[in-house]
């Protein structure tokens, strides 16, 4: 017989030259903790999409609140002026906030 | 059954994917070790292979073997992690092997019971040239063909073969170097 297909002969009588090994629990936890890590970012990336949107309609709702005729200096284009000044903050703090950055949880621990 | 599998775990069922490292872990640490020659490292292969097959599996072709795909990445991660660690391989000299020798070590080999056949070949494994040893464990220890070789490793067909010669000839040289020290 060809030593080739005798060779092949002798070592069919193993499937695995090695002793096993059981990896399941530790790849299964790290696919998992993958599997966290790209829900976050897509949550991020969510939150993100949003935020932008909200900037967007800020920025054109400005756009067109200062374009008005400021020949008109009545009472209301200062309500608007102020108003729209008040609106830029608390989004500014809504968009903090959806990032995580916890102002308010920050500045309690501070004062504590 | 594969196939099944495949679609749980595109269809959300991470556990699902438990069946594939059940199945598969075994044949793709001895792929990974006849490469890197370490057991940590191929462990640490195995583990990369996996996370690695389990975010690539939507670009998964089903008309493919899982296994051929899967092997691929164990062999392409193997051979990018020694080529981190350049590894000395073993001088196995340049002398030939005469048949009368192959068939001495056939002879003698196949008297080995099977742990100590095992244990042989495990050490025989880790002194031969990675691409070498990678071949000899697909075609003789994992039963594949040289298609499936090919497909595996990514060599040519032609490539496949010399590397098969090769390693065989090298094989009996290890084996005719320790046959001096303990086995025969």
């Amino acid at each position: 017989m060809d030593n080739n297909d005798r060779l092949k002969e002798v070592l069919e009588k193993i499937d695995n030259v090695n002793a096993s090994i059981d990896l399941e629990d530790v790849v299964m936890k790290a696919i998992r903790e993958q599997e966290s890590v790209n829900n976050r970012i897509a949550s991020y990336k969510a939150k993100g999409y949003k935020a932008l949107t909200v900037s967007v309609i800020l920025t054109m709702t400005l756009g067109i609140l200062f374009s008005l005729s400021s020949n008109v200096h009545s009472i209301e284009h200062y309500i608007i002026t102020y108003s729209s000044i008040i609106l830029v903050l608390i989004i500014l703090f809504i968009q903090l906030e959806m990032g995580r950055t916890k102002i308010f949880d920050n500045h309690k621990n501070i004062t504590i | 059954m594969d196939a099944h599998y495949i679609n749980e775990v595109l269809n959300g069922n991470t556990n699902a994917f438990s069946y594939f490292i059940r199945t598969y872990q075994n044949k793709a640490y001895g792929v990974a070790i006849s490469i890197v020659k370490d057991e940590e490292n191929a462990k640490d292969v195995v583990q990369d292979s996996f996370i690695t097959a389990y975010s690539s599996l939507a670009s998964f072709r089903n008309d493919a073997k899982f296994s051929t795909w899967f092997y691929r990445i164990v062999v392409n991660t193997a051979l990018q992690s020694i080529k981190r660690k350049k590894r000395k391989n073993e001088v196995l000299g340049d002398y030939a092997i005469t048949d009368n020798q192959k068939t001495a070590c056939n002879n003698a080999i196949g008297l080995l019971e099977k742990q100590d056949l095992k244990k042989l070949i495990k050490g025989v494994f880790e002194k031969i040239p990675a691409k070498e040893a990678l071949v000899l464990q697909l075609y003789y220890i994992d039963d594949q063909n040289i298609t499936e070789i090919e497909e595996i490793t990514a060599f040519t067909k032609a490539n496949v073969k010399v590397l098969l010669h090769r390693g065989r000839t090298n094989f009996y040289k290890v084996l005719i170097k320790q046959k001096r020290k303990e086995f025969f």
